[in-house]
Formats: structure tokens, sequence, C-alpha cells
């Protein structure tokens, strides 16, 4: 199922009805059951792998919450902690001890006896176990309590509009939201719907417009120019961007019709002036998420255990983006992706002083502006393939020049320039003119203009597209 | 109520946004977007005028590495019967689904006596044709155009084709189905892949077995199904209908250890003769019509030669009683 198809979005609006037509104490039910019901619709295993993890939450964090000694209580989220991270490996890395068996076969000369567990990763999955860990820490913490109502949990972990890439929501913000009484308001319709058809309009036409132009600069083989691979690979990154922003709105404008404010994922990416600058504008809730529940303790643990010195902090920066970069899956693609984003970080730290002497003048936030978007944009093509060497020979063959189909010719490429100009001008009006704020936007505008664009948008996302929807890349993850 | 009120309100003036871009959609857009994504466009537009419409599969326009000719069946028959207008709507990978649809997206009104001749390959009621995870996506999306629906909803049925997810479904299904499938040979109950490791490295059997392995059940009921409603569409719309039972070949499985594939086949074919004739319409069953030499190879499975499918169309020609040139 995809989040911007119309089994989706009809799925939410009869829920939107159920929801406002049932009395306010049984609206978190509606959302329980439709979180659920909508997991074992796509599959009964997703629903299966999404109630264990839930009551193995749920009851936990009554256990931790139920100690009163520090220690008690550090043992018990430590004992959860390791059944989630058992449970995650388990599921999402269960290849690993399968290719850790096919190295030593290979050295050994002998077959692997650890086989391949092939499971099909369940729909949400790193997403709703990252929010329940994060719950975990919270309880221990005592930010607030346990939570006693298991519906209200579900609701929390499930809520179906993100659960197919996030965005992650934190305990402290969206439990007391369940538990505030919900009324139906025009506002949050209106706003809701700009949301979700902004979204669905970056999903389906822009990702597919890029879709169609890249397509080819990917297929092993194909005879496509230097040049033309080259901005293949910067507009990869646009694609994944407006996929992932797009799929982030619609569950932010879903969100706002059931009366909830979910977390903004993106704030301008394509203008940080540095890489850590990035992550504070992309996939925020990750992002935020990575640094509250492992770059804090990790750093507070070195500084007082082994050396509060300025490489601890180094380390501890390296190790939460390495662990981010794993978080995606079990291929070293993302592990070297990891490396990337956390080594750069951590020099980005050490020379914190000198930047800081540059980025002050203009020449300077150029340069930082260009050099982010380098390093992101190289990065990111490990997402692409399917393997490092790939991505190397991807390289290797896009930087050939002596290769004579890197010539500036593009006699094996057609420049499809209308669609070049048309993302063009969306990357300027979301970047510049949107600002990640379509509602803003739109409430500035009279009803004559706000109608006209909708009218525009609808166009566009039913008969603006050459292909069918692809389904979501960090929906993988 | 006040909330409900501004939202009746939006939704009225969303209802007439949709009703213009539905108006502009069918004038400026829709034409160019049947030339681009349907390319059976032109070919229905030329049944809607033709006195005989053949709806077939790859048994009339395949044409190979080994192909002798290009010219399908029913270019043959346009041939043979040119005092007629004759039309074809074919592609290799048409199934049942596919000619249901594209009857449907003919004007009943347009043209009064028409004969529909319908392609039964045997083969459509194979667990991969059944559960055909390459063809049937693309032409299930190319025929969304040409639905019996508003332009702009067929369009948005366009675009919000998943052809890719449903590919991988259907692959994961038929890798089940074809682990589960038992069939009685000779009085015992085997499976296919049982089968299929008996028949390695027999080419003959194989491939048998790959296309024509199923006792015509419960498994096959939904294609049936999609037949008697094709049948029932036409009926409806007064016009005729004539089943054409394409051939196996059945030359190919004539050596001994073959025999029981044979005798396979025969049973199957007769079930399937009893199920049309109930279904009173007209069965030409030129399903034993042609000898080896008439296909393109010596499996079960072969395609025509040009020869075959010359002999497939004036068999046609004779049964529908038209004078022959």
């Amino acid at each position: 199922m995809n989040p911007a198809g119309p089994y989706f979005i009809g799925f939410l609006l009869a829920v939107v009805l159920a929801y406002y037509l049932v009395p306010n104490r049984f609206r978190n039910h509606v959302i329980s059951m439709a979180s659920v019901g909508l997991l074992a619709w796509i599959d009964l295993w997703f629903a299966g792998a999404f109630l264990v993890v839930t009551l193995m939450n749920f009851s936990a964090a009554i256990w931790i919450d139920s100690k009163h000694q520090l220690k008690q209580r550090h043992q018990a989220l430590l004992l959860s902690l390791l059944g989630n991270i058992a449970l995650l490996v388990a599921i999402k890395h269960s290849n690993i001890f399968h290719r850790i068996g096919d190295l030593f076969s290979n050295w050994l000369g002998s077959p692997n006896p650890i086989p391949a567990l092939n499971w099909i990763l369940p729909l949400g999955f790193s997403y709703y176990m990252f929010q329940a860990l994060g719950y975990q820490f919270e309880v221990y913490r005592k930010s607030h309590p346990a939570e006693k109502s298991l519906i209200n949990f579900i609701a929390f972990l499930g809520f179906f509009p993100k659960i197919f890439a996030g965005p992650l929501e934190r305990s402290t913000g969206f439990l007391p939201a369940l538990k505030t009484p919900r009324v139906l308001e025009y506002d949050n319709f209106s706003h809701g719907f700009r949301l979700i058809l902004w979204g669905v309009f970056k999903f389906i036409v822009i990702s597919n417009w890029i879709g169609s132009i890249i397509e080819t600069s990917y297929i092993p083989d194909s005879e496509t120019s230097g040049l033309y691979m080259m901005l293949s690979m910067v507009l990869y990154t646009l694609q994944v961007y407006t996929e992932f922003s797009g799929y982030t709105d619609i569950a932010l404008g879903s969100g706002r019709l059931f009366g909830f404010q979910l977390t903004q994922n993106f704030r301008q990416p394509f203008l940080a002036k540095s890489l850590s600058d990035f992550w504070r504008r992309w996939h925020i809730s990750l992002s935020t998420w990575v640094m509250d529940y492992i770059y804090t303790p990790l750093s507070l643990w070195i500084s007082l255990r082994i050396s509060p010195r300025k490489w601890g902090i180094m380390a501890s920066i390296f190790i939460s983006f390495l662990l981010l970069g794993i978080w995606h899956g079990s291929s070293w693609n993302f592990v070297i992706f990891g490396m990337i984003q956390g080594s750069i970080l951590a020099i980005e730290i050490i020379s914190l002083r000198s930047r800081k002497k540059h980025l002050s003048n203009p020449l300077g936030r150029i340069a930082g502006h260009i050099s982010t978007m380098a390093i992101f944009v190289v990065s990111a093509q490990f997402f692409k393939t399917n393997n490092y060497h790939e991505t190397l020979n991807w390289f290797r063959k896009a930087l050939d020049f002596s290769n004579s189909n890197s010539s500036l010719t593009f006699e094996y490429n057609q420049w499809p320039t209308y669609h070049l100009i048309a993302i063009l001008i969306f990357f300027v009006f979301d970047q510049f003119v949107v600002r990640n704020n379509i509602e803003k936007w739109l409430d500035k505008r009279n009803a004559v203009l706000r109608w006209l664009f909708y009218s525009l948008l609808i166009y566009a996302i039913i008969a603006g597209t050459e292909s069918s929807v692809q389904p979501l890349i960090y929906q993988g993850f | 109520m006040r909330v409900l009120q501004r939202i009746s309100l939006k939704l009225i003036v969303l209802l007439g946004v949709l009703f213009l871009m539905n108006w502009a959609y069918s004038e400026w857009q829709y034409p160019e977007d049947l030339e681009k994504y349907t390319p059976m466009h032109s070919e229905l537009e030329s049944a809607q005028l033709a006195d005989k419409i053949y709806l077939g599969d790859c048994s009339d326009v395949y044409c190979g590495s080994a192909c002798d000719s290009d010219t399908s069946v029913s270019a043959f028959l346009k041939i043979l019967m040119n005092d007629q207008k004759i039309a074809a709507l074919s592609a290799n990978g048409y199934q049942p689904s596919s000619y249901l649809t594209l009857i449907k997206a003919l004007d009943s009104k347009v043209g009064e006596d028409k004969t529909i001749i319908l392609t039964l390959n045997h083969r459509a009621f194979a667990d991969h044709i059944l559960l055909d995870w390459y063809y049937k996506p693309i032409i299930e999306q190319q025929l969304s155009l040409v639905q019996t629906r508003i332009p702009l909803l067929n369009r948005a049925m366009l675009t919000f084709y998943d052809p890719s997810s449903k590919r991988e479904s259907l692959t994961l299904a038929k890798t089940e189905q074809w682990k589960n499938t038992s069939i009685e040979i000779n009085g015992k109950t085997k499976t296919i892949a049982m089968l299929m490791e008996k028949a390695a490295g027999d080419s003959v059997a194989t491939s048998y077995l790959e296309d024509f392995a199923f006792v015509m059940g419960e498994a096959q009921r939904e294609q049936l199904a999609l037949f008697n409603d094709i049948i029932h569409e036409v009926k409806s719309r007064g016009w005729k209908m004539v089943i054409h039972y394409v051939p196996i070949n059945l030359d190919g499985l004539s050596h001994e250890k073959h025999s029981w594939l044979k005798d396979h086949a025969l049973e199957q074919r007769q079930i399937l003769l009893q199920h049309f004739k109930a279904m009173d319409v007209q069965v030409l069953d030129h399903s034993t019509l042609l000898s080896q030499d008439d296909f393109l190879g010596i499996k079960s499975n072969s395609h025509y030669t040009a020869n075959g499918k010359r002999k497939l169309a004036l068999g046609l020609s004779t049964a529908l009683k038209v004078p022959v040139e």
C-alpha cells in the first residue's frame, strides 16, 4: 500500500469519519483498531510483529516504573532495551549472522552453517521500535509515568498515518495529546487537507518526474554520459527529499485531521551551511532521537568514565551516526553512509572555531552550502545501489571522462528540458517561498488564488505523471 | 454544525472543480493520453466499426525467432473474408480479463450485428497465466483509460495503478501455488513439483507440465467465470458469440512415453468443450486441427507457423459460412 495512493487516502477518510462519529472517550479506540487493522490488511505478519513489540514495551515500561531504586530501574531498563534490540536485530538484521557465517565459510572452505532467514521486514518496524525505545528511556527518566491504557499505547506507537516511515513521535508529546479531548475543528481539516495535497503532489508528481529522468543512469551497463550521471546523482537526492518530505506532509496532514500536530521532519535542508546544520533540517525526528537517546548518554558516559576531552565527543558523534546508518539496514552501504556522516560531523566539531570565522563572510557561507550538499549528494548514492561494489563502480563510470559517452554532446540521452525546468521551479518555490510550511503560505493567499493552486495540484497529481506510483524509499528502512 | 456546513461548502466547490477538470481533460489531454498509454486504442476504434471482431492472444500474433511470417490468424481471416469488416484485438499476454475490458470499452450502440470471435486457449487456465505477473499488470494498466468511467477517473486509475507491487505479490502467490498444486495422472495424485522432478531432462514433458498440468477445477473457476461474463456481456448487447478453441501440439506428445500427457490434455479438453457447449454459444473446436508441421516446435505449447495460422483462419472463415476465395 502506498501512503499517497487512493487506498490509503480512502482508508484515512473512513477512519476520520468513524473517529468523529464516536464520543471522545472512544476516539483512541478507533485509532488503535484502525492502526492494527491497516497492518493486518497489508499483511497479518505486520500486525503480529507490531502487537508483540507493543505488548513487550507496554509491560516493560510498567515494570521499570514499579522499581523505585535507581539501580533496579537501571537494570530493568537495560533488560528492556536488550529485549528490544534483540528483536530488532532478529527481525531487521537477521541476515547479518548469515553473512558473517559466509565470511568464515569462505575462509575455511566449508558450507555456511547459518541459514539465511530472509524475513519480510514488517511495515514501520524500525520506526515504532525506536519510538518504543525512546518511551522506555522517558519512563526510566521519570519524564512521565508508564502508560496504563493499552489502547492509548497502541495509538501512540502505531498511529497509522505515521506507520510507514515516521515521523518518530516522542511519548512526552504524543501520549499527553492522546489524552486531551479532541473536537471537530474546521482549521484542522483545512490545514490537514492542504498538507496532504501538497505531500501527494511532491510524492507522486515531482518524485516521478525525477525518477523518469534518472532511471537510465542507474541501469547497469547503460550508455549514459558522465555528466548525465552527475546530474542524476543530484536529482536522486532531490527525489529522496520530495518523496520523503511528501510522505511526511501526508502524515502530518493526516495527523491534523485527527487533531494532532505531529513532528516536523524537514526544514529547508538544502539551505544548510554545514553537515551538522543539515541534520538539524533533514529527518529531524530521527536525528534528534539519535542525539537525545544515543549521543547524549554516550558522550556523558565517555566524559565521566573515560575522558572529558574533545575526542570523546568526536567518538560519540561518530558512533551515533554510524548507528544511524546501520538503522537503515544491514548492508555495508549503510555502514559507509553512517561513517561518512559521523566522520565529517566529528571534524566539524573540532573545527568549529575556525569555521565560524569563515561562515561569517558570504563566500564562506556559499562554500559551506556547496560542500554540505556535495557530501550529502555523494553519500546518498549509497542508498540507491545494492552494495558498495555497485556504488563504487557507479562513481567510477560517472567520473570516467575518457569514456566517449562522457562527451558534452549527450548523444545517448535526450535532456528532458521541460521536466528539468519544472523541477527547478518546484525546488525554488519549495525551499525559498514555501519554506516547508505550505499551510502558512496558503493562509496568506486569497480564496481564488488558493483554489487555483489546489486545482493545479489536483490536476498534476491525476494527469501529470508518466508512470505509476513507486514504493516509498524510506518505507524499506 | 457550522464546521460541517463549511466542510460541505468546500466539498461542493471541489466537485465543481473536478467537473471542470474532467471537461478540460476530456477535451485536451485525453485523446493524447490514449495514444500514449493505450496502444490498443486504434484497434478499438477499428473494432467499433467492424462486423466481426477477433479477440486473440499470443496464439494469434506470436512471431518469435523461429517464425516464418508475421501474418497473424486474424490477418489471414481479414484476407479470406475481405468482403466484411474484420477487426482484431490481439496481443501477447491478453487474457479473459483483458477481453472483457476490451468488449466493455466498445460502444454497444454502434454496429448492431457484430460477431465476437473469442480465442479459447487451453493454456489460459495454467497457474502461471492465472497468476500472470508480467503481462497482466501492464495490460491492466494500459486498459485503465478505456474503462467505462469518466475520463479523469480513468486517468487517475492509470496514475495510481501499481504494477510493481502487484507483480511481486503475484510472483509470490505463483511460487506458493506451484508448490502445492496436485494433479491426478494415471490414477495417482502427485504435486506438480514431483512430476517436474520426474520429467527432468525431458523438455517436451517439462513444457507440457509448465503450461497444461492442471485439472480443470476450483483454481480455474475464476478464469471460467470471466469467460462466462464475456459471453453474458456479448449476448446482452445482442451480438453473436463464437468461441475459437485454438490448438495444442498433441502430435508432439505422440511418443509412447508421453501418452499419459496426451490423455491428460484430451480429458481437460473434453471438460472445457462441455462447459462452453452448455453456455449455448457456437464453439469452433480447432484444438486438434493442426499437425506437427504447423507448429514452430515439438513442444505441446509451441506456437503456430504461418501455414498453421492460415489453416486456422481458413477453418474459421468456412465455419462462419462466408464464401472463401
